[in-house]
């Protein structure tokens, strides 16, 4: 059966909550899914996992009561603001693994204004996609972030900032790293 | 929106993967003055880069271009032009030491030779290994490029297209069109020449394993511009596994 990632999901009502993980049903071995509110009172809930997972009809239409989503922190900077932005907070539903290139497209197709790189050879090897995930220096086409999970992405400290999380790789800056020039 | 800046050169080369910068190289060494735009940074996005590392010219003591050619032809099941074949065979090995003039290393034998693998379809040992593999290749041309006073090299600019001048009828390539994705700004560049050295486009297909720049674009605005293209049903994969 399909993985439970623990994190964050949507209910089709709207409400979100927080999944603590899967769990088994000591007398029966039936699988469980253990859950929290995020609202009211924060109650703690088991589920079956098969009911967990499977779609409800709303409006004629198929929808998964719980949809697992992924939550972006995204730095905003406008170009020639020198370290000057700001968080904003980006959410995108997903059942698989996304790369962190993938999420940021999301990002642009969730807000024209907000610029990334495109360029991508799913390999880790060119080097363009160079961002910070969770305040490590990333490839971010090669790094994944499951369902539920919540992700902060910067821009790469090595070069001067354009704009958002784009930089410049013709301007190292020195942080008194070696940076490779290509 | 307008054009709000007007650059002029002898040569412009659009792409600076491979084959673009070395006819930058190659331009500049005919004394002309030369501009390369990339749609990404140079040496950090293109085809290139994703590329292993391999290069065939007939080095081997029992080889010859003529072997060369005939394993291509054959191989390709008489499918490939011939006259591009025959350059291919010809001029391989010279390329070969023009690239380690311009500072590109190839794995040698003890004894100071090309070390040679025979891959499928060489009749004789003829493949040859670039260090650091298409990184290696693109970062030493790079890096001749930047060195080169001639050469401009504009990166994080996107081409919208070329543009034609002279009467009807008699049209040529001037230039070309383009935004700089750093500024914003939309920028002409006039040119006596324009080489596109763009690359493919992988991404008409739903499923391939080249990297996301491979949209064809260059190839499109030859189209445009009149230019005939051919063999586009050769679409390069090099694939390592289905599911």
């Amino acid at each position: 059966m399909e993985t439970i990632y623990p994190g964050r999901y949507r209910h089709y009502k709207g409400n979100y909550y927080e999944v603590i993980g899967e769990a088994a049903h000591s007398e029966t071995m039936e699988s469980l899914v253990v859950y929290r509110a995020l609202y009211g009172a924060y109650g703690l809930w088991v589920r079956p996992k098969a009911m967990f997972l499977e779609a409800v009809v709303v409006g004629g239409r198929a929808v998964l009561r719980f949809e697992p989503v992924i939550s972006i922190e995204v730095w905003r900077a406008e170009a020639g603001q020198n370290g000057e932005g700001y968080f904003q907070q980006f959410e995108v539903p997903s059942r698989e693994p996304l790369s962190v290139m993938t999420l940021l497209a999301k990002v642009h197709e969730l807000d024209a204004g907000f610029a990334c790189r495109t360029s991508t050879c799913f390999k880790g090897k060119c080097g363009s996609c160079l961002v910070k995930v969770d305040g490590q220096e990333t490839f971010g086409c090669v790094k994944l972030i499951n369902p539920g999970a919540k992700v902060v992405i910067e821009p790469s400290a090595k070069f001067k900032l354009i704009r958002d999380v784009v930089v410049d790789f013709s301007q190292p800056l020195n942080t008194g790293e070696e940076v490779e020039q290509r | 929106m307008k054009i709000t800046q007007t650059l002029e050169t002898d040569v412009l080369v659009i792409g600076a993967g491979g084959a673009g910068l070395r006819a930058a190289l190659a331009a500049a060494e005919s004394d002309a003055a030369v501009i390369v735009t990339n749609k990404g940074p140079v040496g950090k996005s293109g085809i290139t880069l994703t590329a292993a590392g391999g290069m065939q010219a007939p080095f081997h003591g029992e080889d010859s271009s003529e072997h060369y050619f005939q394993d291509t032809i054959t191989c390709g099941y008489h499918l490939g032009d011939q006259n591009l074949a025959q350059a291919l065979a010809e001029d391989a090995c010279a390329r070969v030491l023009d690239l380690e003039r311009y500072g590109v290393q190839f794995n040698r034998n003890g004894d100071g030779s090309f070390a040679l693998g025979q891959f499928p379809g060489q009749s004789r040992p003829r493949n040859l290994v670039i260090r650091g593999g298409g990184i290696g290749l693109v970062s030493s041309l790079a890096r001749r490029c930047r060195e080169n006073t001639a050469i401009t090299l504009l990166e994080d600019f996107f081409v919208t297209g070329l543009v034609t001048a002279g009467r009807t009828g008699e049209r040529q390539v001037a230039g070309a069109l383009g935004l700089n994705l750093k500024t914003g700004v939309l920028t002409l560049i006039k040119a006596k020449a324009v080489v596109m050295a763009t690359g493919g486009c992988q991404w008409l297909w739903q499923v391939t394993d080249c990297p996301a720049d491979a949209t064809g674009d260059g190839v499109m605005y030859a189209y445009r511009a009149g230019a005939e293209l051919v063999d586009m049903e050769m679409m390069l994969y090099c694939v390592a596994a289905f599911s």
